[in-house]
């Protein structure tokens, strides 16, 4: 008979599921209380089975009857104290109760699961005689009372049983069940029970005794007293056992619908006089073959034909009253032995053929109790005032549209828009359940394992109230699963390792849930041996997942995390607890599908802690949209870090180049970059914005700019940058011939993480922040790594949700470390360069008592102090009386958006000299000398009069350009230099090569001013090679020192060396001549030292040397 | 030689009208009181029952071993046709003496 899930079976699927939820925690504790029984407790779930027994009987579900009927034996049996519930037991009542879920979850096939070993062994232990598992064809056991056909009734329907066995009891029988027999009657012996199948049925006996003698004879009866308690005040008749021999016409597939007991209680004898099961007996009388025998009689306890049958329970009692009495219980439970026994028997028979009927196989659990959620009513109260706001917002926009009046729209949407964030949260709330649902299997299974390695391990469980969507608690079952299973069996020593090492010889797992930052946390730590990161790095060698040389470079977090790469397992044996090397990289991704976050900690010896963190719910994220190749993507906010633009004409500084990635600093950190483009293997564009168009992005590295020209040369026919542009920025010298200061080459970032690893997402372009509905990806796209999911955006178009964690993949960013690694690898090499870098001497000095400059020392000709009553106001101008002439003073603040100079009786005077005049700068002191190598900033502060600014002694200190601060007072001393500039459009370039982007910056400035064009590089190798290309136009090589790559001593002297470029001249450029560098410069044929930043004799040499050339 | 005969103890009840069902719990006190003189025949007079339920064949048959035990019996008197029915077809009749009405 098929099994339909209708309404009632679904409450049934519902309620037992519930009842079965705490099931396995309570018998844990009942096997921890021993032998002190909690009653209550025992009461609790001997309740739960009834419960489920009476529905499965009510729905014709006879293996799960069976089941919990044989439970409720035992559970009996220990709450009267007659048991104690050892671990054994506890097992069986777990692996019953196991049975019992997975049958309950697909109960249309529940019927054809195999429990008769089960069954018999809950039995058996109910009887006390259990001792090892029970063959299925084991003999039933004697379990008949005096005035019973035990033996006829089940052992076999073989015809060799004679008749004179069947009727020992009924001996006066014999001649009138021949009688019946010749006149072609059916003879059946009927076992009934008039509590179970008559009074708890609300049936009234004297018309089902009536309807019986009314189609029938009965030839023999017996009742069985011997099930029956003595007269006392406790009496209460729990079951009352009849047996009848009965004569009628009705045939074996009609006979149960006169005694409704089911086709097991009822037997029928045959012209030899044995008796046959009805169960195996078919209209020929002969032993049924599979084909021929109803499913309900094959596998025992028939079930009804038609619904309005009252089912059958293990003993062919119908269960009407669930509400009964323990002791009653006990009574019947024993007597339904019985007719197990006989089932068992029958069972028996039909043994290969039932083992070979199909098993569900463990897995394939159906979705009943999964596709329903229990929700307080409250929560659907709010749901519907929400609703109900929501149409009050509707008719408010509606109205408001129709008004045409803005205020009431907006006010309208407003609302609704708030309206929606409720809703949209109260939703969420339906879906959210407890972790406790996930945490509350694990007692079991730290319990099941630690029996079976020989630990002791105690499992802390905290934060089970914490609430998670619903499909991420189903999500993160296996993977906390095995996580738990790991910690036993990898964690937790033994107990004799544990006392050996110190430690208790009970070890602890905790696990924890909580809330913080928008996130469940959960953490699953040990006290156990902690990982040996040594022997993983050696296994991971010895698998090939790792080469000995990155092995040899990897820090102990690294190490750590070699757990997570697929094949990875240190077991020394595959068991099927752990160990098959296939675990913690499906743990690792499936945490990371769910949009979690995974690390891990260890400390040899002392244990591990593995830290999660899962968003709340996946059905609708926070994310931020951003664009690349024209299309929109979504980045999930719980792995954005940040939002990070690089202006235009920082970029060429800022992104640098550690081995073959392309990296940010960032805060001290290098951020390795990733183009989106690249990883997802679309067309790298930009957009435009001034055109708003979309155009192919030529740059092959991050730091080059969009120019088809060579990317190191600016011309100005490219450009057409406005004068707005340029007004916009009063305090930015914004050069319009300089390409690099437009908008468009400025590069977008995203910065993301994926567990302990960031790196920099570069795209086209960035949006709002939005909260998007995450819908899976189609069918097409459903491999495709690099995305999580898909989402429609406002204007209908679709977004695909990037996955970040894969992105890296992808991008082979599979370090954590990597960019720590980069980090590493660039801060020795600065160290390294730095014992060599460009060092400067710097005059650092106050103006106002908290603002710090800076100039260059080898400027300054000088510094007087004088008194502020001698400082005179001419002309509009100050200047002081000195050496016999006027000292022109100037201030920074006369130029440069600085604060005024203090206030003091005295100052000090800076005096430099330019254009041929001395001059002096008003400052405070005290002033001091440093020489360091200097890291300036030449954007942040730039300003006209600041060239840069640097960290100088733990302060921000402002960079000085004395040349702009007095060509912008005074230009007309500057007419005569003016004069000697070259005309604009000339071809005369200077090739300068110069690794410092200040410098290279500041200087190339310089000469672009007097009228040259500058092709910069920013080493010797790149100088070379644009030597090469522009041979035609370099006029003269200006060139640092000290430079990565090829240094300026070795680029001279290639220079010098070939007869192509011989002729030119060259200028070293430094902050430091020392002889012995002068002396070598020299050697190598450089023509002249200039110090970078006196502007006013770099640009003498150059105007000497070209007009010596 | 003189022997003495040991009188025989004989108590009755009167059932009421259901055997069983809402009745059940006082004919229990009452058979318990009646059996615990193990009397060596407890009549019952079954003349106003017309109806008897599973557990008052129960307590009958538990009643009739109490006193089959104790070398007594039940003996059910004006039994009407279809209590008898019941009894006798569950098989009442092996513990308790009946004896139809009229």
């Amino acid at each position: 008979m098929s099994i339909e899930i209708d309404e009632t079976m679904q409450i049934f699927i519902e309620e037992s599921a519930e009842h079965l939820a705490d099931i396995e925690n309570d018998f844990l504790a009942i096997e921890e209380g021993g032998a002190d029984v909690d009653e209550d407790l025992i009461n609790k779930v001997y309740r739960a089975a009834h419960s489920i027994k009476g529905g499965a009987g009510f729905m014709g579900l006879t293996n799960i009857q069976n089941l919990t009927h044989e439970m409720e034996n035992i559970l009996g049996k220990i709450r009267n104290h007659e048991m104690v519930p050892n671990g054994e037991i506890i097992n069986h009542l777990l692996k019953a109760a196991d049975t019992l879920r997975e049958m309950i979850s697909d109960v249309t096939t529940s019927n054809d699961v195999d429990v008769s070993a089960l069954t018999a062994d809950l039995a058996a232990i109910s009887q006390g005689t259990f001792e090892a598992p029970q063959d299925a064809d084991s003999q039933p056991q004697d379990g008949a009372s005096s005035g019973t056909l035990s033996e006829a009734g089940g052992q076999s329907g073989e015809p060799d049983d004679g008749p004179g066995d069947a009727l020992s009891e009924f001996p006066e029988a014999r001649e009138g069940i021949e009688a019946a027999l010749a006149d072609g009657k059916n003879v059946y012996l009927i076992k009934l029970d008039l509590i179970e199948d008559v009074q708890r049925r609300g049936k009234s006996l004297m018309d089902y005794i009536a309807d019986i003698t009314a189609t029938g004879g009965v030839l023999a009866r017996a009742m069985d007293l011997e099930r029956v308690d003595p007269l006392s005040e406790e009496f209460e008749p729990a079951n009352l056992p009849v047996q009848l021999v009965f004569a009628t016409v009705f045939r074996p597939e009609d006979i149960d619908d006169l005694f409704e007991i089911g086709l097991q209680n009822i037997f029928q004898f045959d012209e030899k006089l044995a008796l046959h099961p009805l169960a195996e007996t078919s209209t020929t009388g002969v032993p049924a073959t599979p084909a021929e025998t109803p499913p309900a009689a094959a596998e025992g306890p028939g079930a009804p034909d038609t619904p309005e049958k009252p089912p059958v329970d293990l003993a062919g009692k119908g269960v009407a009253d669930t509400s009964e009495t323990p002791p009653a219980a006990a009574v019947r439970a024993e007597n339904a032995n019985v007719h197990a026994t006989h089932d068992r028997a029958g069972q028996a028979e039909q043994g290969p053929r039932k083992a070979a009927a199909s098993k569900k196989p463990a897995g394939q659990v159906s979705s009943a109790v999964e596709a329903s959620l229990r929700v307080h009513v409250s929560l659907l109260d709010s749901l519907m005032d929400l609703a109900g706001e929501l149409v009050l917002g509707r008719n408010q926009l509606l109205q408001a549209m129709t008004s045409r009046d803005s205020r009431l729209v907006e006010a309208a949407s407003q609302r609704i828009d708030l309206i929606t964030s409720e809703l949209q949260e109260a939703i969420m709330l339906t879906r959210m359940q407890a972790i406790g649902n996930v945490f509350g299997k694990f007692p079991r299974v730290v319990r099941d394992l630690s029996r079976k390695l020989g630990k002791q391990v105690e499992l802390v469980l905290e934060g089970k109230e914490v609430e998670l969507d619903k499909t991420i608690i189903e999500s993160i079952n296996d993977p906390l699963t095995h996580l738990v299973r790991n910690a036993v069996d990898h964690g937790i020593e033994d107990p004799e390792q544990r006392l050996k090492a110190g430690k208790n010889a009970v070890g602890r797992i905790v696990l924890k849930a909580y809330h913080e930052a928008g996130q469940v946390n959960i953490v699953i730590s040990d006290d156990g041996k902690g990982l040996d990161g040594d022997r993983l790095v050696e296994t991971a060698v010895s698998k090939g997942l790792i080469s000995e040389e990155q092995a040899g470079a990897m820090s102990e977090k690294e190490k750590v995390n070699l757990i997570f790469l697929p094949g990875f397992s240190t077991a020394r044996e595959v068991t099927d607890v752990s160990g098959r090397g296939v675990g913690m990289d499906v743990v690792k991704t499936n945490l990371d599908k769910l949009g979690g976050q995974t690390e891990i900690e260890s400390t040899p010896g002392e244990g591990t802690t593995i830290r999660i963190k899962l968003p709340l719910t996946l059905a609708i994220i926070p994310s931020q949209i951003v664009q690349a190749g024209g299309e929109r993507y979504a980045i999930p906010q719980v792995s954005l870090v940040e939002l990070l633009r690089i202006p235009a004409d920082q970029v060429k500084n800022r992104i640098e180049t550690v081995g073959d990635a392309e990296v940010v600093r960032l805060r001290g950190d290098l951020l390795p970059l990733v183009r989106l483009t690249d990883v997802i293997g679309v067309e790298r564009t930009f957009t435009d914005p001034e055109g708003r168009v979309r155009k192919p992005d030529q740059r092959e590295n991050l730091a080059d700019r969009r120019s088809r020209h060579t990317p190191l040369h600016a011309s100005a026919k490219d450009d057409d940058r406005s004068a707005d542009e340029i007004e916009a920025h009063p305090h930015r010298r914004v050069n319009p011939l300089d390409r690099r200061q437009r908008a468009a080459s400025a590069l977008n970032i995203a910065v993301v993480s994926c567990g302990a690893m960031k790196y920099g997402l570069v795209v086209d372009r960035l949006f709002d922040s939005e909260e998007i509905v995450v819908k899976p990806l189609g069918r097409h796209l459903k491999n495709s790594k690099g995305y999580a999911g898909a989402t429609i955006m406002g204007d209908g178009r679709v977004a695909l949700i990037l996955d970040v964690s894969h992105l890296a993949h992808m991008a082979r960013l599979n370090s954590v470390e990597n960019s720590e690694r980069a980090m590493d690898i660039a801060e020795s090499a600065e160290k390294a360069a730095q014992l060599k870098a460009d060092r400067q001497s710097m005059l650092i000095f106050k103006c106002a008592e908290d603002e710090h400059f800076a100039v260059p020392i080898n400027l300054v000709e000088r510094i007087e102090k004088v008194e502020g009553a001698h400082i005179e106001q001419v002309g509009g101008k100050r200047v002081m009386q000195y050496r016999g002439g006027s000292l022109p003073l100037f201030c920074i603040d006369e130029v440069a958006q600085v604060k005024p100079l203090a206030d003091h009786d005295s100052h000090l005077v800076i005096v430099f000299s330019l254009a041929g005049r001395e001059l002096g700068l008003l400052a405070t002191g005290p002033v001091d000398a440093v020489e360091m190598a200097i890291e300036v900033d030449g954007e942040t502060l730039r300003q006209p009069g600041i060239m840069g600014s640097a960290i100088i002694g733990g302060h921000t200190t402002l960079m000085v350009d004395v040349y702009e601060l007095v060509q912008t007072l005074n230009p007309d001393w500057f007419a005569e230099s003016e004069a000697m500039r070259e005309p604009e459009g000339t071809d005369t370039a200077i090739l300068y090569a110069e690794d410092s982007a200040f410098f290279r910056s500041q200087v190339k400035r310089f000469i672009e001013e007097e009228g040259y064009r500058v092709i910069e590089a920013k080493d010797g190798v790149v100088a070379w090679e644009l030597l090469q290309e522009h041979a035609a136009e370099v006029a003269l090589v200006a060139t640092d020192i000290e430079m990565p790559n090829m240094d300026g001593f070795a680029l001279t002297e290639k220079i010098k060396g070939d007869e192509r470029f011989a002729h030119l001249p060259v200028i070293a450029l430094t902050t430091l001549a020392s002889d012995a560098d002068q002396a070598r410069g020299k050697a190598v044929g450089i023509d002249d030292y200039q110090i970078k930043l006196d502007r006013e004799k770099l640009i003498t040499s150059i105007r000497a040397m070209l007009q010596n050339a | 030689m003189a022997t003495s005969k040991k009188k025989k103890t004989c108590k009755t009840l009167k059932a009421g009208a259901h055997i069983g069902g809402a009745d059940a719990e006082k004919l229990k006190k009452k058979l318990i009181r009646a059996t615990a003189g193990r009397p060596d025949e407890l009549r019952l007079d079954c003349s106003a029952a017309t109806d008897i339920d599973a557990i008052g064949v129960g307590l009958l048959a538990a009643a009739g071993r109490q006193l089959s035990e104790g070398g007594g019996r039940l003996r059910m008197k004006n039994v009407s046709e279809t209590i008898y029915a019941v009894v006798d077809t569950v098989g009442l009749g092996r513990y308790v003496v009946l004896e139809k009405a009229g």
